[in-house]
């Protein structure tokens, strides 16, 4: 790409030639020369200069809200010594409708056979996994008047991770060991050793396990119970795609859930317990023991903003507007989250215990998180699960009213099977517990 | 009101002002030094322009309204001088340009507040070194011009620089991003670390302008010098201080006798004192043929030409045995208030061809005015001057260092063809009188001449035949005995010594054709110098002083001839400007080498003139063109696997000739069909010329595959003429006729085997 200068001087080297060729003056013929020479140095010397180069680039993952150190590591492997080059690097933007930003580099000199490292730091606004553009080196050499670049495609994945909240402390997080209170055990169907009573006979149960005496006697059916050993994973289920999500961007609920999700994590995992994490965003449960593999998992999870908007009609709606009202419809369609506990509550017979994460709006008037809510606890009821439920309030933070104002039937069930509701809210003061 | 992107912001960096001052100041010291300026503009410019680069630099973040101001007017008082020395030089436009673009950049230097000023500053002082390039007229142009192109490399280099890092601290503030402490964008650009800066500059820079200056003596030397529209530039310099008395006879400074004596030519001897090796003896009023002596190689002219030519100084009609006179010593003056002075022509119906020459005297050389012949108009600094009865010009005063004279001559074409037809010998009886006139001439001079003309009809062969004959029989030498005294110097030349110099030959070959009936006389002057590719002027050194023939033809009137040998026979015949340089430009070294050694030792070395030949010289510049490529060897191997990498992709497709190089939609089947007549021919069915295809495929046998044949000659008619492209299918079908086809070729010339029973 020349440059204007370029084209002035091209110009007036041609008038000059022709001015020369008129006028029979032999300096001036090679002033023409010379400033052909020049124009052709500027075309083939940024050329050259591209040549035999390698260029790395190094990216440390950080916590949102902190600085990412990007290096850019430039390497000559030519005998020459390379002057004037410019690397542009497109910083992936971590706000979703801004373009990335463009960060320039200037090398004057690159030693023959050498490298230079520059590096820039740049702050992790919002969690997730970013991929950087092709990286854009340049070089102007020497004197400015054309311009040539070259695109490289370096693999670059960034990944932001969610920051934790140090505001959630649970009593789940706590270790387990072996067998504990009763509290936490599970009479489950499963025939072991342990044989530990009775009861009565629920819809569902293997009459195999029927414990035919007692049930001649009482004249009900009852059945055998046996104690199982207690999962020491710590299970956290997480909304994410629930229409009970709202607000914008790192102020959504969603991101708020994400949050609180890492900080049980860290927590858990400082405790020494291995952390099962599932989501209704359409990817398999991570069971794991690594900080950085869960808090990818939860990185990746996709942003509210991904989400197709309908109006309350089912009308589509464009960006820009304030969605806060509006339903956020996941695409994909995955199964709501209490589908996905009950599925995962029936396949593991030792998960006696779990964090629930979910978003509470009390404003929705149809099929609400609360309704969804208090059916799914007074199923884990009969199954004697304790449930932790980590209720993520709007941002006008008013406590649902079933919930707080509980019906008699439901009384019963918060009562009995969970042990704790924590509502937690944002404002503009920050996080809290409400 | 201004907006944001419209203010001009400061120039900080000291560095570039200070480089942009240099650039200017070396452009100005150039110009004046070319332009030999009155010394109180030398005074004048080059502090201002000092003064101008601090004002500016001082009062870069003001607004400077009145400076500007005054400014406009000074600019206004310099565009009326312009206008008037335009007005006084309208034949160079040359001084009066570069007079105002010197005080445009005076001017400009007082108001350089931004970067885009001082870029403008920067392009002024270009435009200066090519103007005193335009003046030039020797090679010691060449040094201020390297300094010129390093200091100007370094500051774009430097400029580069700048605009890379400012466009880097532009982003960073723009996305608000860090970079870490110790990075070029991070610090503050102050002076001493400008000048380490600068230092790396400098490095890099030598390496890039030895590769600039190195390409562009290749373009300088390989560029073809075509003619353009020969804009005439007649100057003639204005500020010579003149005698007032006017000389009317010879005057040459190299022999002071000259002066003041009267024209008593017929004394023997040397008349007009010792050889003076600064000065040519044949530029006197009496050409003694008894001189002897080196001229000095010393540039006494340079001379700019449309054409190279001999430059005339003086005619000698009358032959005494030991020199040439002038029998009539009588001028005539010829005045003009406004150039040009126009000057009477001798008739001729030889045609003619317009040359404009422009002498810059660099020695003292006598009044003559030298000038291809005839010159038809003469640019001199004064308003009259003299002419004498044999169209020699003269000069109201001897010339001296730095006078400028432009002459337009009309040169005869000297076509022999057309000469031949000049078969006359019947010439005016006043030519007669005089210029076959001889004093008593040995008896074996007459026989020679006699004996070689005898056996020719026409004037022209007689002259060439005494030039063949002298140039074949006598060498050239400048170291001869002096001639005895009372001796006929033609004899004693032709006889005795048999070898001499110029004069000599001029003197032989006058005096043969007088004899044998053709007017003739001697002429001296300057041959044509030697090129010099640099400045495209003819440099004429006292050695370049020559003496030759005129010869008398009816109705043609005078056309020189020169005997010397290793000269043209018709020194006006075939001089046109060689259009390529390389072989002159190599001699120009060759010649400068040359001048480190003394006189005597110069012979010993070979001469290089053979390099002028065309053939030559294109060997020369194909010679260059492959030393640089094989000095670019390295560069080449590397890229090699690319280029191979390109040129695979390039071929990678299936494509067909006709695909590649006519890049045709119907390639394909037009392909295929002349693949298929091809084996058909190969067969023994060639179609005919007049056949279309399909009248072609009716003539085939039936044992043949016809109906593949028809299809394959459908789809050829349809992409042929119809514009349709070949299916897949059809050209997969075609390849299998073709094949098919191809195996009954080879079957056919494999002999088969009689098996008997």
């Amino acid at each position: 790409m020349f440059r204007i200068e370029a084209y002035v001087l091209f110009v007036m080297g041609s008038f000059l030639l022709l001015t020369a060729l008129n006028i029979q003056v032999g300096w001036l013929f090679f002033i023409v020369f010379t400033l052909f020479a020049i124009l052709g140095i500027n075309f083939f010397y940024p050329l050259i200069i591209l040549n035999n180069i390698n260029i790395k680039r190094t990216v440390n993952d950080a916590y949102e809200n902190e600085d990412v150190t990007i290096s850019i590591t430039l390497e000559n492997f030519s005998k020459s010594k390379k002057h004037f080059i410019a690397v542009t690097d497109f910083f992936p933007s971590t706000i979703t409708i801004e373009t990335p930003k463009q960060v320039r580099m200037f090398f004057l000199e690159i030693p023959a056979k050498g490298s230079i490292t520059r590096t820039y730091k740049e702050k992790a606004a919002r969690r997730g996994q970013y991929t950087f553009q092709p990286l854009i080196i340049e070089s102007s050499a020497p004197f400015g008047l054309m311009r040539c670049s070259k695109k490289y495609m370096l693999p670059s994945l960034m990944t932001i991770y969610p920051a934790p909240l140090s505001l959630i402390s649970l009593n789940s997080s706590q270790p387990l060991t072996g067998y504990a209170d009763s509290l936490f055990f599970r009479r489950s169907q499963g025939a072991t050793d342990d044989f530990c009573g009775l009861r009565s006979y629920s819809p569902g149960d293997n009459l195999r396990f029927v414990h035919w005496r007692t049930s001649a006697k009482t004249q009900t059916l009852m059945i055998k119970e046996f104690r199982l050993p207690v999962s020491t994973t710590m299970t956290i289920f997480l909304d994410v795609s629930s229409n009970e999500h709202e607000g914008e961007g790192k102020d959504s609920s969603l991101e708020l859930g994400i949050k609180i999700a890492t900080s049980i994590i860290k927590d858990s995992l400082k405790n020494g317990r291995e952390v099962q994490l599932i989501a209704n965003d359409g990817f398999p449960p991570l069971k794991a023991t690594s900080l950085w593999s869960l808090l990818s998992r939860l990185a990746v999870i996709p942003h509210l903003e991904s989400y197709e908007r309908l109006g309350s009609h089912g009308k589509k709606i464009s960006y820009g507007k304030k969605v806060s009202c509006y339903k956020k419809v996941n695409p994909n369609g995955h199964s709501s989250i209490f589908d996905l506990i009950q599925s995962v509550v029936n396949q593991k017979m030792d998960l006696l215990h779990f964090v629930l994460i979910l978003p509470i709006n009390e404003t929705r008037p149809v099929r609400s998180n609360v309704t969804l809510l208090l059916q799914l606890l007074s199923r884990l009821q009969e199954r004697r699960i304790k449930v932790e439920i980590v209720a993520v309030l709007s941002e006008s933070f008013v406590k649902p009213y079933h919930l707080c104002n509980p019906q008699e039937q439901d009384k019963n069930v918060l009562n009995t099977l969970t042990s704790r509701i924590c509502w937690v809210t944002r404002n503009e003061q920050g996080v809290f517990l409400a | 009101m201004k907006t944001g992107t419209q203010i001009k912001l400061p120039e900080e960096s000291k560095l570039l002002r200070i480089l942009i001052f240099l650039c200017t100041m070396v452009a100005i010291v150039t110009l004046l030094r070319e332009e030999e300026w009155p010394s109180i503009v030398t005074i004048l410019v080059l502090p201002a322009t000092c003064l101008g680069f601090i004002v500016s630099w001082i009062r870069r973040n003001k607004n400077n309204w009145w400076l500007k101001l005054i400014i406009s007017f000074v600019m206004l008082i310099a565009m009326v001088d312009f206008f008037k020395n335009l007005f006084m030089t309208p034949y160079d436009p040359r001084i009066p340009i570069a007079n105002l673009l010197l005080w445009l950049q005076v001017l400009h230097s007082f108001d350089l507040p931004a970067k885009k000023d001082l870029n403008y500053s920067l392009l002024v002082s270009f435009v200066l070194i090519v103007l005193a390039a335009v003046l030039s007229v020797d090679v010691s142009y060449l040094a201020l011009f390297l300094i010129y192109i390093f200091l100007a490399t370094i500051t774009l280099l430097y400029n580069n620089y700048l605009d890379e890092i400012r466009k880097c601290a532009l982003q960073q503030e723009k996305y608000g991003l860090q970079q870490e402490k110790g990075s070029l964008q991070q610090e503050k650009i102050n002076l001493q670390q400008d000048f380490i800066l600068l230092k790396l500059l400098v490095r890099y820079n030598l390496k890039i302008c030895c590769i600039i200056l190195v390409c562009s003596f290749i373009l300088f030397i390989s560029f073809p010098r075509v003619e353009g529209f020969r804009i005439r530039q007649l100057p003639f310099s204005m500020r010579f201080n003149f005698p007032f008395k006017k000389e009317t006879r010879i005057v040459n400074p190299g022999y002071p006798m000259t002066q003041g004596n009267s024209m008593n030519w017929t004394r023997k001897g040397q008349l007009w004192g010792a050889f003076n090796p600064n000065s040519y003896f044949g530029f006197t009023p009496y050409l003694d043929l008894s001189y002897r002596g080196n001229l000095s190689d010393k540039i006494v002219m340079r001379v700019k030409t449309t054409m190279p030519n001999y430059y005339r100084g003086m005619a000698f009609d009358t032959y005494n045995g030991q020199g040439w006179g002038m029998s009539l010593e009588k001028v005539e003056w010829i005045s003009s208030i406004t150039p040009p002075i126009q000057v009477p022509l001798e008739s001729t119906i030889m045609p003619g061809e317009e040359i404009i020459q422009t002498f810059y005297i660099k020695e003292e050389l006598p009044n003559i005015i030298f000038a291809a012949y005839q010159p038809t108009q003469v640019y001199f600094p004064t308003d009259s001057i003299a002419q004498d009865r044999y169209f020699g010009l003269r000069s109201p005063f001897p010339l001296q260092d730095g006078i400028v004279y432009s002459v337009v001559s009309s040169v005869p074409k000297e076509n022999i063809r057309l000469l031949r037809k000049f078969v006359s010998q019947d010439y005016p009886h006043e030519i007669k009188e005089e210029y076959l006139s001889l004093p008593p001439i040995p008896y074996r001079v007459k026989k020679l001449a006699i004996d070689l003309t005898k056996s020719y009809n026409t004037p022209l062969d007689k002259v060439n035949a005494v030039d063949v004959y002298l140039k074949n029989n006598y060498p050239y030498d400048l170291n001869i005995p002096p001639f005895p005294e009372n001796r006929d110097s033609v004899d004693e030349f032709l006889f005795e010594t048999r070898r001499g110099y110029c004069e000599h030959f001029a003197s032989a070959m006058a005096v043969l054709l007088r004899e044998a009936g053709i007017p003739a006389r001697i002429v001296t002057g300057f041959t044509n110098g030697t090129y010099n590719p640099f400045t495209s002027y003819y440099e004429i050194k006292g050695t370049d002083a020559h003496a030759w023939v005129e010869v008398y033809f009816s109705g043609a009137g005078w056309i020189p001839f020169d005997p010397t040998p290793g000269y043209s026979a018709m020194p006006n015949a075939g001089n046109r400007q060689d259009r390529w340089i390389a072989g002159k430009t190599i001699e120009y070294f060759w010649d400068r080498f040359l001048g480190f050694f003394p006189q005597h030792l110069r012979i010993q070395f070979p001469s290089i003139s053979f390099l002028t030949n065309k053939t030559l010289q294109l060997i020369i510049v194909i010679l260059i063109v492959l030393t640089v490529i094989i000095l670019w060897k390295q560069v080449l191997q590397k890229q090699k696997d690319k280029i191979l990498k390109f040129l695979r992709n390039v071929f990678k497709k299936e494509k067909t000739f006709h695909e590649k190089i006519f890049n045709l939609t119907n390639a394909k089947a037009v392909s295929l069909f002349q693949i298929l007549c091809k084996h058909l021919a190969a067969l023994g069915y060639p179609r005919p010329e007049a056949a279309t295809p399909y009248e072609y495929i009716e003539t085939l046998p039936n044992h043949l595959p016809i109906n593949e044949i028809k299809l394959l000659t459908q789809d050829y008619v349809a992409a042929r003429f119809g514009a349709k492209e070949l299916s897949s299918d059809s050209y997969e079908a075609g390849k299998r006729l073709i094949t098919s086809l191809q195996v009954k070729i080879t079957s056919k010339k494999t002999p088969h085997k009689i098996v008997q029973d």
